[in-house]
């Protein structure tokens, strides 16, 4: 029983939920949309963030049509873009939903 | 219909925006269908259950008081996170009800026991 | 309101506003005398078992904002009345659109959100 964490406002903003890795255990995915795909432009922003979710099993992954339209360019190779299909993929393949 | 376990999570501080209330009404709406419901207060949401609020010489309404009455409706399971407490200079008796506090590895296996989670 | 009509309630000399379904706007304003009229207008005459309800009505939003769960009106019922009536059934024979809605209304507080 896995959940998938989307993560929706900036790393600037919500960084709380960024250090609690929303709160997210081994199985479960987190993925970017919205004003939260902005921190993928920064190389480090996000460092410590992807180094701690791939030490507890925790795939993250960031929205490519959100990336785009923002002029993002994704800076790490531990982010996954994925299509708003993939966004469908991953709703699927988990059981729950959190929207942070 | 079997019980469903429903989480409602409380993200942000009470009056500067509409959450908390909105928060509020759902879990009513979930008491009445009878389903499993817990409250989890995390990050400023904590500020949410803070005894002492005020609100005689404003125009606001203190839906805050309602949380206080969640027993009567059912609702029993209501849950800071410690950290967030701890962070804001805040202990559990200063708050307005009776609480469980959790630490972060609570929260996640809480989050994992639930059918669905709704963030306010 | 949407189509714009004020309502209220006239009362010894004074207009009371209400919503179109003759909630009060302000509870505040409300006293004994009128939540006698509001039932008089909907057909009720208030008993003493309605007045055990709506204190108990006033006295629980004024202390939750909100009016109190069907099963703690049947205790407080219970409580003041004994066992024999104290249901739901006859707690709506009472108040003729159930008690939540009617007592809510004698009792000059909003028009709870879950009703219609």
């Amino acid at each position: 029983m896995s959940t998938l964490h989307t993560l929706s406002a900036s790393w600037h903003e919500r960084v709380w939920v960024f250090e609690q890795l929303c709160f997210a255990t081994s199985g479960d995915a987190i993925l970017l949309i919205e004003d939260a795909v902005l921190a993928a432009h920064s190389p480090i922003t996000l460092a410590s963030f992807l180094a701690k979710c791939e030490s507890r099993g925790v795939k993250v992954y960031v929205l490519q049509e959100d990336m785009q339209v923002r002029g993002v360019h994704n800076q790490y190779k531990q982010l996954k873009p994925v299509p708003y299909t993939g966004f469908v993929e991953l709703t699927e393949k988990h059981q729950r939903h959190v929207a942070w | 219909m079997t019980a469903h376990k429903l989480l409602y999570l409380f993200t942000r501080g009470p009056y500067s925006c509409a959450s908390g209330n909105e928060g509020l009404d759902a879990v009513l709406a979930g008491s009445t269908l009878e389903q499993d419901l817990s409250l989890l207060f995390i990050h400023d949401g904590v500020f949410q259950l803070l005894a002492g609020q005020d609100t005689a010489d404003s125009e606001l309404k203190q839906f805050t008081r309602t949380f206080r009455a969640l027993e009567d409706f059912g609702v029993q399971r209501l849950y800071v996170h410690d950290q967030s407490m701890c962070s804001r200079g805040l202990t559990v008796e200063q708050l307005s009800v009776a609480v469980s506090e959790l630490d972060s590895a609570g929260v996640a296996s809480l989050i994992e026991q639930q059918y669905r989670v709704f963030t306010f | 309101m949407v189509d714009g009509t004020r309502h209220s309630i006239e009362f010894e000399g004074r207009e009371y506003p209400t919503d179109a379904q003759g909630f009060l706007l302000d509870r505040l304003s409300w006293s004994a005398e009128l939540g006698i009229l509001m039932a008089d207008l909907d057909g009720v005459n208030l008993t003493d078992e309605h007045w055990e309800i709506i204190h108990y009505f006033r006295e629980y939003y004024e202390d939750y904002n909100i009016p109190p769960p069907m099963r703690m009106v049947i205790r407080v019922f219970r409580k003041a009345f004994g066992e024999e009536n104290a249901n739901s059934r006859y707690l709506h024979s009472l108040f003729p659109e159930g008690p939540t809605k009617s007592a809510s209304k004698f009792a000059g507080l909003p028009k709870p959100k879950n009703c219609k």
